[in-house]
């Protein structure tokens, strides 16, 4: 039973019918003085909450704010599923069905997706699919709400493929954004809003195809811009998993060296960035590195390290190759081009080609105590 | 060996080496051998507790020679005693003086007046780039509490050489952390056939240290040469064959120089047997470290 039920002076919950049926039930009706929400504080305060998530979703998935209507049904609807604190972790559907929510059906606010035509909107040729925005969670139907610019149609389907990591819209500077027009048109209650082809609503209709065609094939500062040249296409053919994750990984350096001095930083970039070889075909052209081969034999004529000799019958060869490498000073710059000539060593037979092999190195330990002893003595 | 492509030669010859070359078996011991010869017609003495430790002591003072294979790195306190050993060097070998000590094997060293700070950040973050995780978790442990891993655990992976090169990766990183010498010490036991579940074990410890990425080794200047060592063993706890594990981490005064996690190699019947052999271990390691500072 309502005790006590307290609104704002909006007029919608005055009316004689309404007054009837709260003194019917001996609810008292409270109405907050004009110009003074505070009066009406728990309302108030919720409406922040919903109106604070529905613009981070709109914001977060550069959705124009024409379709707040929409990003504020979905925010109502995650809020009523998310677990709060306020009441011990639990979410207000479970607070008030006794189970949790599905939260498999969850998808990403804004992002591209493509719904399934039905039987009549498709021929045997056409496209099976249409690519959408999604909007939200079918009011009272199971399905999801995805809405087409190009059509000006909203769907409510539970035959939709994702790529929830692709937003539909790109950064807002260069979205064109719906006009009043348009939303006049959109009637979000309406599956067959976008139906009527009258001369208006078409002209609309180039005008968001040309739209969303910039929006999608990205631009430098778009949030994908690595893929930026391939964008369109990935759309149409949605890219492997594995793009996404070098994505995400490739990340991490930068974040890493971000936090570096500026010369370390230029240090460690510079130290991936040189091309290095791998073939004497590659090498023999590039005049550098000619000179830095020419290098490597005088050092190893001037130090006679072999002699030209019939091979011995009965003997094999150990083969060679060049290895080339750049090498960098401590501050990053290019030292010089090096490129060294190495025996192929795992062909070496024990016992014929040599015996003792074992050679010491430093142990890290003896180099820690190293490093404190001068450290105390300095 | 072959004649390299570039020389003119004719066919059937051969190139007969009088030196070694990079690449061959023996190269390094040759090196080795090439420098000891070097260096002690220099006057210095190869240490007999660290071969690669070259002292020289004059009267007008002692410098210390540390070398990893072509590397060195030259403390002391005789300043005209080293610039002339460099001198030297530079006259036989073909070298580089990169000044004071900044990056050596990969490891960035910071000096501060509060002592040296050793670090392998670039080289933590290089594992991370050649795993490609996916996410960008950050755990706070390396390990999950109480968890005993076996051979026999989950599915064998398909390809176990991304395992074992990360492991490999892990050991070197070692040297400045610490921290994950356990984990280390327990994935590195399963290199020969990695399943899942010891790779879910390395992906924790690698996002463990995306969290870390910059945590570094201080080796203090206000140390005084005092020898501090903590050991500790579990007992059995190897599901598997019941070894237990020795623990043990060294302190020059205030700063961390030498620990270890290792499996031991006897198994103990019980704790106390088991504290004794870490206790032993760690002992034979302190003696080792006192020859070592008496030398240099």
């Amino acid at each position: 039973m309502i005790k006590c039920f307290r609104c704002d002076l909006g007029g919608e919950y005055t009316s004689n019918k309404f007054c009837q049926l709260l003194a019917l039930d001996g609810t008292i009706h409270q109405i907050s003085c004009t110009d003074t929400p505070t009066q009406n504080g728990v309302a108030e305060r919720k409406h922040r909450h919903i109106v604070e998530t529905a613009r981070s979703l709109l914001l977060s998935a550069f959705v124009p704010s024409e379709f707040w209507g929409e990003a504020i049904l979905t925010a109502v609807s995650l809020i009523n599923t998310i677990p709060s604190s306020h009441s011990s972790g639990l979410s207000p559907f479970e607070k008030l069905y006794g189970y949790v929510p599905d939260y498999s059906s969850f998808r990403v606010f804004g992002c591209t997706c493509f719904v399934l035509r039905s039987h009549v909107e498709r021929s045997k040729l056409s496209s099976r699919s249409v690519i959408c925005v999604f909007l939200g969670y079918g009011e009272g139907k199971k399905g999801y709400r995805c809405f087409d610019p190009i059509t000006q149609k909203l769907y409510v389907s539970r035959h939709v493929v994702f790529l929830e990591h692709i937003p539909f819209f790109s950064i807002p500077s260069i979205t064109h954004s719906l006009t009043k027009s348009d939303l006049i048109s959109i009637d979000p209650f309406s599956e067959d809003s976008g139906n009527d082809s009258s001369p208006h609503v078409r002209s609309i209709c180039t005008h968001n195809f040309a739209g969303t065609g910039t929006l999608l094939s990205g631009t430098p500062e778009a949030p994908f811009s690595s893929t930026a040249p391939q964008a369109s296409s990935e759309i149409v053919d949605p890219p492997p998993r594995q793009s996404i994750s070098i994505r995400k990984s490739t990340k991490l350096p930068d974040f890493a060296y971000s936090c570096y001095s500026l010369s370390f930083t230029s240090f460690l970039a510079s130290i991936h960035c040189f091309v290095e070889l791998s073939s004497y075909k590659e090498a023999i052209l590039d005049p550098l590195w000619q000179q830095a081969m020419d290098e490597e034999f005088s050092a190893l004529h001037k130090t006679d390290t072999w002699d030209l000799v019939p091979l011995p019958p009965g003997k094999s060869v150990v083969g060679c190759r060049w290895v080339y490498k750049i090498k960098t000073n401590s501050d990053g710059s290019i030292e010089r081009y090096k490129a060294r000539l190495v025996a192929k060593g795992y062909s070496q037979q024990y016992g014929m080609d040599y015996e003792e092999i074992f050679a010491p190195v430093a142990k890290m330990t003896t180099i820690r105590t190293f490093i404190v002893v001068a450290s105390i003595r300095q | 060996m072959a004649p390299p492509p570039g020389i003119s030669h004719d066919s059937g010859y051969v190139c007969k080496l009088k030196k070694t070359l990079y690449g061959l078996k023996q190269a390094p011991r040759a090196w080795f051998e090439k420098f000891s010869i070097v260096i002690s017609s220099l006057g210095f003495v190869s240490s007999s507790h660290d071969s690669t430790l070259f002292i020289k002591c004059t009267d007008a003072g002692r410098i210390i020679l540390s070398l990893y294979v072509d590397d060195m790195i030259i403390t002391g306190d005789d300043i005209d005693g080293i610039s002339i050993l460099k001198t030297e060097l530079a006259r036989r070998f073909e070298m580089k003086d990169l000044g004071y000590l900044r990056y050596f094997l990969g490891i960035e060293v910071a000096y501060s007046p509060r002592g040296y700070l050793l670090s392998q950040s670039k080289y933590v973050a290089d594992i991370l780039e050649r795993t490609r995780l996916t996410d960008n978790k950050t755990v706070d442990t390396p390990i999950e509490v109480n968890t005993r891993y076996s051979s026999s655990d989950g599915l064998p992976l398909i390809d176990p050489t991304l395992y074992r090169t990360i492991v490999r990766s892990l050991i070197y990183l070692i040297i400045t952390r610490p921290d994950i010498a356990y984990v280390v010490h327990v994935v590195s036991q399963f290199v020969a056939s990695p399943t899942t579940v010891h790779w879910a074990a390395i992906l924790r410890v690698l996002r463990y240290l995306r969290g870390t990425v910059f945590q570094s080794l201080l080796l203090s200047s206000t140390s005084f040469l005092e020898l501090r060592a903590y050991s500790n063993a579990d007992h059995g706890s190897n599901p598997t064959d019941r070894k237990s594990v020795t623990g043990f981490c060294i302190f020059l005064s205030n700063s961390l120089i030498s620990w270890k996690s290792k499996k031991q190699s006897i198994v103990s019947q019980s704790s106390t047997e088991a504290e004794y052999r870490a206790m032993t271990f760690t002992t034979k390691e302190i003696f080792w470290l006192c020859w070592l500072l008496v030398d240099m």
